[in-house]
């Protein structure tokens, strides 16, 4: 109880003493009979309490006493929520920032270098024993990276069961599909088709093993980081109504201070209202602020960076298609319908039922990222194009010239693809940076909120002390 | 993947019965065919060569085609209403070399387009070191191609998928296929095909140490691949014998599952196996042919003149014995991976 029993040596004594039962106060100094209910004695017997409870009820200075209580005893609730509720809320903000948005990040890495090493085997298969230095390099690399990735990712997952169970998965795959890739080089490298059976299997594992798990973890670790988000904009409910009775009773206190006395202020209780309102203000504000922040963020840049993240998926998995097509040697065109409905996602005219990744991406970027989108879908107008090359020389007969068309270097489909991907890499980058400055700035207005919450409470209870002790003194 | 997309019909009615028959009478045969092939495994180092169907099953094989009524291998029958009625399929029009439109179209463009297979190694495959398409069916091709264009002719290979076989006929994509294609009643409905060029029959096909010694009980509990919607794949489905079965897009994709130990057997025809015993001399083939299939070159069915011309060229191509063309290509492509018995021209049939 931080309401002082007997009150501060009031030193100017310039309240009139409020008269119990008389609403308008007289001017009259004269001290009342010694309150009844004093201090001493407090815990005698419960019997003597009740009395006594009754008794304050019954006096001025106890109802005094007790709204005092009542009003600290409030002012402490709401600091105290207001304090737990915001930490947990900045507590939240650091994990999505430091946590979760990098294992979401992490996990769209490691999708992103598997199905890359998989489109890089499938060229470096295509050339055979001509294979480019800089194409084994890749596949090599994109394989290590994953599974670094993979590695940290395992360091960082066991907060959830199912993502354990995912990196576990993917962990135990990548070797038996790296053991698949160098089966069908050494085959190829004999001359025995076979090889290009176990490249298409090698593949098959990667779509529906290796890929789809690594889906999956993207979408739990971003499920996740999407939920931390959503907890620190989460509107702090408790606080805010206690902050809002809070402000009320004060309110109550003054104007029954003033019904009572005719005096407009009491500084204490003004002093104590204005720090409960500043950190109600703050509390209903900071939560504004960081929810519109956020909610822009994800309309902003974290649509486009969803769409473009996705566009850039679509790229790789047309070009792995566009190559298997090729490496099953016109035994399968399967792989070339899977192309074309890639190429279709992409590059959809507006006007159909759903419009192409790219064109999207162009329309919910802006500035420098919309340059690279928009040259991004020049380049896949270009692959397109290449493409079909390709396919008439393989329709012709051509496999030698369809391979040219398909890896070789300028001129080639490889090329415009490497083209559309690093575009799209470019404005992935940028996206992701506009989008966490937006979602994280919003959120440094949660951060100062729990100490504040803790100094200003304690500001209004000392004035709710202040402002009740002091007409308490007139009653001496 | 290749084979018969039905079934043939001469065993499609009263089924049962004579499917029992059929494998009563085959067990004693492949009861030596087994004992045969375990002693060149124990014996022969060079054993993965010509572990194809020992050389006495097949013959057993062919001498039941000719003397029992229900052969072991049965060949299917078109518009088999009755006893013995309709006709083989493999039966084809007349040799000529009179021409007509369709080799006037292919003379007066200089070029032959023909389907091919790609990945069917001994058969149609691409080499890596110089990228030429080559095998028994390619030589075929290059036959026809010179006869109908003079010497280095211009022939385009245009690999085509299974499954478009048929269709890339009909929508003049190709001049003819070329590509292991099985002439059956159902596919002669669409196209035309030449007189048969090779013989072959569905076969289990198993790793060397494979306790499974045939269509039979061995099977039982092991898994078995065979490529979808095939022949192969509609004999196991009719008597899986306990095998547990698994379908792949194509027979090859069933040799990288026996490799990597996710099947135990494989069923094709024994033409195709050849390429497999290539690719991995430690397979065998067990058992007996459960099938005769004959591979024609499909044409469209309008080109009769041009069905015709091939035919005339087979004839010569297979004709000359051991110093034949055909046999100078099987030689080189298909022997040591079969039995030398397959080494022999089919006889044509001609329904004019």
């Amino acid at each position: 109880m931080t309401q002082p029993p007997s009150a501060p040596p009031a030193s100017p004594p310039a309240f009139p003493a409020p008269r119990a039962e008389v609403p308008a106060g007289r001017a009259a100094p004269a001290p009342p009979p010694g309150p009844s209910a004093e201090p001493s004695g407090r815990l005698a017997a419960p019997l003597g309490c009740v009395r006594r409870l009754r008794a304050a009820f019954g006096t001025e200075p106890g109802r005094l006493r007790l709204i005092g209580l009542a009003l600290a005893g409030l002012l402490l609730l709401f600091g105290v929520t207001t304090y737990w509720q915001s930490a947990d809320r900045a507590e939240a903000a650091r994990t999505a920032r430091e946590t979760s948005q990098p294992l979401s990040r992490n996990a769209a890495d490691i999708y992103r270098y598997l199905a890359d090493a998989n489109t890089t085997a499938a060229s470096g298969f295509l050339a055979g024993a001509d294979e480019p230095r800089s194409v084994r390099n890749r596949y090599v690399r994109h394989i290590a990276n994953a599974s670094e990735l993979l590695a940290s990712a395992a360091g960082h997952g066991q907060d959830s069961a199912l993502s354990a169970v995912l990196i576990a998965r993917l962990n135990a795959e990548l070797p038996r599909y790296t053991g698949l890739v160098e089966t069908a080089r050494a085959n190829d490298r004999q001359r025995l088709p076979l090889g290009s059976a176990y490249l298409r299997y090698a593949d098959e594992r990667m779509q529906d093993t290796l890929l789809a798990s690594a889906d999956e973890l993207y979408r739990l670790e971003t499920a996740r980081y999407r939920a931390d988000l959503a907890q620190a904009r989460s509107w702090p409910w408790l606080s805010i109504g206690l902050g809002v009775a809070c402000v009320g009773a004060l309110g109550w206190a003054q104007r029954r201070h003033y019904l009572r006395t005719h005096r407009v202020l009491n500084p204490g209780l003004v002093a104590a209202t204005t720090a409960a309102g500043v950190l109600l203000l703050w509390v209903a504000g900071g939560h504004l602020m960081a929810s519109s922040a956020l909610q822009e963020a994800e309309s902003g840049p974290g649509r486009a960076l969803t769409t473009l993240s996705d566009a850039r998926t679509e790229a790789l998995l047309a070009r792995g298609s566009e190559n298997l097509t090729l490496v099953a040697r016109g035994g399968d065109s399967t792989f070339d319908e899977e192309y074309i409905s890639s190429m279709d996602r992409l590059l959809a005219p507006p006007d159909r039922a759903r419009a192409g990744l790219l064109l999207l991406a162009l329309a919910q970027t802006e500035g420098e990222s919309r340059t690279a989108v928009k040259e991004a879908i020049g380049a896949a107008r270009v692959w397109e194009h290449r493409h079909e090359e390709a396919r008439r020389f393989e329709m012709e007969g051509d496999y030698d010239g369809a391979i040219r068309q398909v890896i070789g270097n300028a001129g080639s489909t490889g090329e415009s693809f490497d083209r559309v991907n690093n575009k799209l890499t470019d404005a992935v980058d940028r996206q992701q940076r506009l989008f966490l400055d937006a979602a994280q700035s919003g959120l440094n207005w949660l951060g100062a909120m729990p100490p504040a919450a803790v100094v200003l409470v304690l500001l209004a209870a000392a004035g709710t002390a202040r402002g009740v002790a002091r007409p308490l003194a007139e009653y001496r | 993947m290749r084979g018969t997309t039905r079934g043939e019909a001469g065993v499609g009615r009263g089924l049962a019965p004579h499917w029992r028959a059929l494998l009563l009478g085959g067990a004693g045969l492949a009861l030596t065919g087994a004992m045969v092939v375990g002693t060149l495994t124990a014996g022969s180092p060079r054993e993965g060569g010509d572990g194809g169907v020992p050389k006495e099953t097949a013959d057993a094989t062919r001498a039941s085609l000719d003397e029992d009524p229900v052969p072991l291998a049965s060949r299917e029958r078109c518009d088999d209403s009755g006893e013995g009625g309709g006709f083989d399929p493999a039966e084809s029009l007349a040799p000529s070399r009179e021409g007509g439109p369709a080799v006037d179209r292919i003379q007066e463009s200089g070029q032959l387009v023909v389907g091919i297979d790609q990945n069917s190694y001994r058969w149609g495959y691409r080499q890596p070191d110089d990228g030429k398409i080559v095998g028994f069916d390619i030589d075929l091709a290059r036959a026809i191609a010179e006869d109908l264009l003079g010497p280095d002719p211009d022939i385009v290979f245009r690999a085509i998928p299974t499954d478009q076989r048929i269709g890339a006929l009909r929508t003049d994509k190709v001049d003819m296929v070329v590509r292991s294609v099985s002439i059956t009643c159902e596919r002669i409905e669409q196209v035309a095909f030449s007189a048969s060029y090779f013989e072959t029959g569905q076969q289990l096909m198993v790793p060397r140490n494979s306790p499974i010694t045939g269509f039979d009980e061995s099977m039982e509990g092991q898994r078995v691949c065979s490529a979808k919607e095939t022949t192969a794949t509609q004999l196991l489905e009719r008597e899986s014998h306990g095998a547990h079965l698994m379908e792949r897009p194509n027979h090859l994709d069933c040799l990288v599952q026996i490799q990597l130990g996710l099947a135990e057997a494989l069923m094709t025809d024994s033409a195709l196996a050849a390429g497999h015993i290539g690719q991995d001399p430690t397979m065998r083939l067990v058992g007996e042919e459960l099938t005769a299939e004959s591979y024609g070159v499909a044409m469209r069915s309008e080109d009769e003149d041009l069905v015709r011309w091939v035919n005339a060229v087979l004839a010569s191509y297979q004709a000359g014995g051991t110093s034949s063309r055909w046999h100078a290509s099987f030689d080189e492509w298909l022997s040591g991976y079969l039995p030398e018995s397959a080494g022999v021209p089919p006889e044509p049939l001609y329904r004019d």
